[in-house]
């Protein structure tokens, strides 16, 4: 298990590898800054780790937590700029998706995931119920810009899609190890994380090189296309008389 | 068991997300092009004018207090009720049309997040709670209903509440 587990990882490496050098080369790059420094910082932080695992195996555990932690953190910068991408077309709702993700990040991070770090007496199950409950935060943000998006009828495209969808089955797989890990005893939980960890990754890297192979524009909504596009003052425009409408017939 | 319903979380959380990524079945034309015809827009007067009559109560008092038809004053209430839902709905759709045009002039990144995103993005919060508030309230209390409420029902201290109503110089003036 440990030789495999070993070999996921090392295939997880590649994808890294992979998804570096050919976005440096498109303009995907220039569109997902933060994702891309993300994975860059993913591929050093896992070399670095092998590293640490060889050289200096005493300190590997607390040096893998910490380096886990801050990609935990990392993530919902990255959920940020997706969700951006979301809405962008549309300038009424163009920070829609980053309200939503800010909003339910501080909300779920004060009343779900911070009681699990001041709660926990012992470092282990703290640190275990912190990744946890992080990721069932992601999980909601995800379903909720999903639903929102489906709602307002933005289509996501393959490039903004494929991002989700590779962060769903990540944070999906991450949910159901690390509750495997809270419920087991520490060595079998050991195991599991040790393989479904860089199996995760794995997945999730592999969706994403798809998606990201190339960049693809969103096709224009079947809806729409026919009605010119407007400029933003326009829009408050109009947005305003709506409300303005709707104030006038709530004070009767 | 912890363990069971967080992993049966994470399958259906899957399931809802490809579900998502599914594109939308359009299978009923006719019914999103007759939704489209009655969202019409927010410069059409007669249009807005029509909420005038469905949301006023007189002719339904009349029939009632003074024709003395309390079954057709409550028939005309039911019809009415449905057609406040009808008018919000509509105006709901024409709402979300305007929200779903996209810019004329397609920007890259960095110029694409003006200052009045976030203008915009109050207004269509704010519209979306209160229109989702004025419904339903309509549903629950049907259209006559005040839909802001009163507050009436708050026992204000008398001392107090006549204060607001007649002010001080008032009481000293009739005194005298």
């Amino acid at each position: 298990m440990h030789t495999l587990a070993m070999g996921i990882s090392f295939g997880a490496l590649l994808l890294d590898g992979i998804l570096i050098v050919k976005g440096m080369g498109s303009r995907v790059f220039r569109l997902f800054p933060v994702f891309y420094s993300y994975i860059i910082f993913a591929f050093c932080g896992s070399l670095g780790m092998y590293l640490i695992y060889w050289l200096y195996p005493h300190v590997y555990p607390s040096a893998y937590w910490i380096y886990y932690l801050v990609t935990i953190l990392a993530e919902f910068m990255i959920l940020v700029e997706v969700s951006d991408q979301i809405f962008r077309p549309f300038p009424a709702i163009r920070y829609l998706g980053r309200a939503l993700t800010i909003v339910i990040s501080f909300v779920l991070g004060l009343v779900y995931i911070l009681p699990a770090i001041l709660g926990s007496t012992h470092r282990r199950p703290a640190l275990l119920a912190f990744a946890l409950r992080a990721s069932v935060t992601k999980a909601i943000i995800l379903i909720v810009l999903f639903s929102v998006a489906r709602h307002f009828c933005s289509q996501l495209g393959r490039n903004v899609g494929g991002l989700m969808l590779g962060f769903s089955i990540y944070v999906a797989m991450n949910i159901a190890m690390l509750a495997a890990g809270k419920a087991f005893n520490p060595v079998l939980s050991a195991n599991i994380l040790w393989l479904m960890e860089p199996l995760a990754s794995a997945l999730c890297l592999l969706v994403w090189t798809i998606s990201l192979w190339k960049l693809v524009p969103v096709p224009s909504l079947p809806a729409i296309a026919p009605v010119a596009g407007r400029d933003s003052e326009a829009v408050v425009l109009e947005l305003t008389r709506f409300n303005s409408e709707l104030s006038k017939l709530l004070h009767k | 068991m912890i363990m069971l319903i967080y992993a049966a979380a994470a399958i259906a959380f899957l399931i809802l997300v490809v579900g998502f990524l599914q594109k939308p079945d359009r299978s009923d034309p006719d019914e999103s092009l007759s939704e489209r015809s009655c969202a019409p827009s927010i410069g059409n007067g007669p249009w807005l004018d029509l909420s005038e009559r469905i949301f006023d109560p007189s002719d339904a008092r009349w029939l009632e207090e003074e024709l003395a038809f309390p079954k057709l004053a409550k028939a005309l209430i039911i019809g009415r009720k449905r057609l406040a839902i009808r008018w919000l709905e509509a105006l709901q759709s024409s709402f979300d049309e305007v929200v779903r045009t996209p810019e004329s002039v397609p920007s890259d990144a960095p110029a694409a997040f003006s200052a009045g995103s976030w203008q915009m993005l109050w207004l269509t919060i704010r519209f979306k709670l209160l229109v989702s508030y004025a419904l339903f309230v309509v549903k629950v209390f049907g259209p006559y209903h005040r839909l802001i409420p009163s507050f009436s029902w708050v026992p204000f201290p008398q001392g107090s509440e006549r204060s607001i109503r007649r002010p001080a110089w008032a009481d000293s003036r009739s005194s005298h």
